[in-house]
């Protein structure tokens, strides 16, 4: 019988001393399976989660939130006892309620991936230029990959392991999500949306993506199309 | 005078270094070979390149050298661009295989 104990929950993290912290205990305080990737924090993060009861992976130098998700995947690959992850960020900018949500439908669902939405919800948490920036990253997201999201560009996921072993990942910075969602639909797995409430602090802002961003994002998902 | 010889032994030096060199393409060395050729006919005259540039339907021979210097340099761009790329994936590999190595389990 599977149950939140074959559920591992995947933390890429950078330099997030300040909020390291509680969001650990948050999410420990409900998943038991955490790993941990820190992508060369040059604060002292690393420190802070050695005194942490988790699974530590440290990549040498900084490499890419979408390089840190992959290890985590290439870890959990090698887990026999795992059903499926839940990625999540480490910034504290998601729910451990939703990812108990996540994490308890793909245990139970038939489909290989759940895909966090903040416009399923409440969408008016989102700032304004946020909010538009999100649904025109979206729009563009979907066409080029020819998928139907509502958020396509959420860090909080459940992935089952079958659907992990289906993909070939390899771009690390700022596309990473659409590469992934591209493979998604090529390979035609199957998928779900849920609604993913988004805690919006200042610090969670100033972590997050600029708009100049998108540029970086739109010349990789060319190149990914190449990518089978 | 005498930079004139230079120019044109090292010109004819590229020229056979193009042709010896193994080359992982064939565009390289087409690149290398032309490239050299048409230095060498610039040093022996500039008549040469016209001739060439007027072969080809262009003008003059400085626009050809316009044009080929436009063309090298975004090859050379997006060939870095692919190759930094390549070099970043096969960085990220070895990083993971180290870390996934040195697992810390608490």
């Amino acid at each position: 019988m599977k149950n939140l104990d074959n559920v591992y929950v995947i933390l890429p993290l950078f330099n997030e001393s300040k909020v390291l912290d509680k969001v650990i205990d948050e999410v420990q305080s409900t998943f038991k399976n955490i790993i941990v990737i820190d992508d060369g924090s040059t604060d002292n993060s690393y420190d802070l989660l050695l005194k942490k009861d988790v699974t530590l992976i440290k990549h040498p130098i900084n490499l890419g939130q979408g390089a840190a998700i992959t290890t985590g995947f290439e870890y959990v690959k090698k887990i026999e006892n795992a059903f499926a992850v839940i990625t999540f960020d480490s910034d504290g900018q998601h729910s451990v309620d939703d990812a108990k949500e996540f994490a308890k439908t793909i245990l139970n669902c038939e489909e290989e991936i759940i895909f966090g939405s903040r416009f399923l919800g409440n969408e008016k948490n989102i700032p304004l230029i946020k909010r538009n920036v999100l649904k025109i990253a979206t729009f563009i997201t979907n066409i080029i990959t020819g998928m139907n999201l509502s958020d396509t560009h959420n860090g909080l996921k459940a992935i089952k392991k079958s659907c992990i072993k289906k993909l070939d990942l390899d771009i690390n910075g700022y596309a990473f999500e659409s590469q992934f969602i591209y493979q998604i639909s090529k390979r035609k797995i199957s998928y779900r949306e849920l609604p993913a409430n988004i805690i919006y602090t200042d610090y969670s802002i100033s972590k997050g993506q600029s708009i100049r961003n998108g540029f970086i994002i739109i010349e990789d998902i060319i190149q990914s199309i190449n990518k089978r | 005078m005498i930079i004139k010889y230079i120019l044109s032994g090292l010109f004819l030096l590229l020229i056979f270094y193009s042709l010896i060199r193994p080359f992982s393409g064939l565009m390289p060395r087409i690149f290398l070979f032309s490239g050299s050729l048409l230095g060498f006919l610039s040093v022996l005259g500039v008549g040469y390149t016209n001739s060439v540039a007027n072969f080809l339907g262009i003008g003059r021979g400085a626009d050809l050298y316009l044009y080929l210097s436009l063309i090298t340099i975004f090859v050379f761009i997006f060939y870095s661009f692919d190759k930094f790329k390549t070099i970043e994936k096969r960085i990220i590999k070895i990083s993971r295989e180290v870390a996934l190595k040195d697992i810390d389990k608490n």
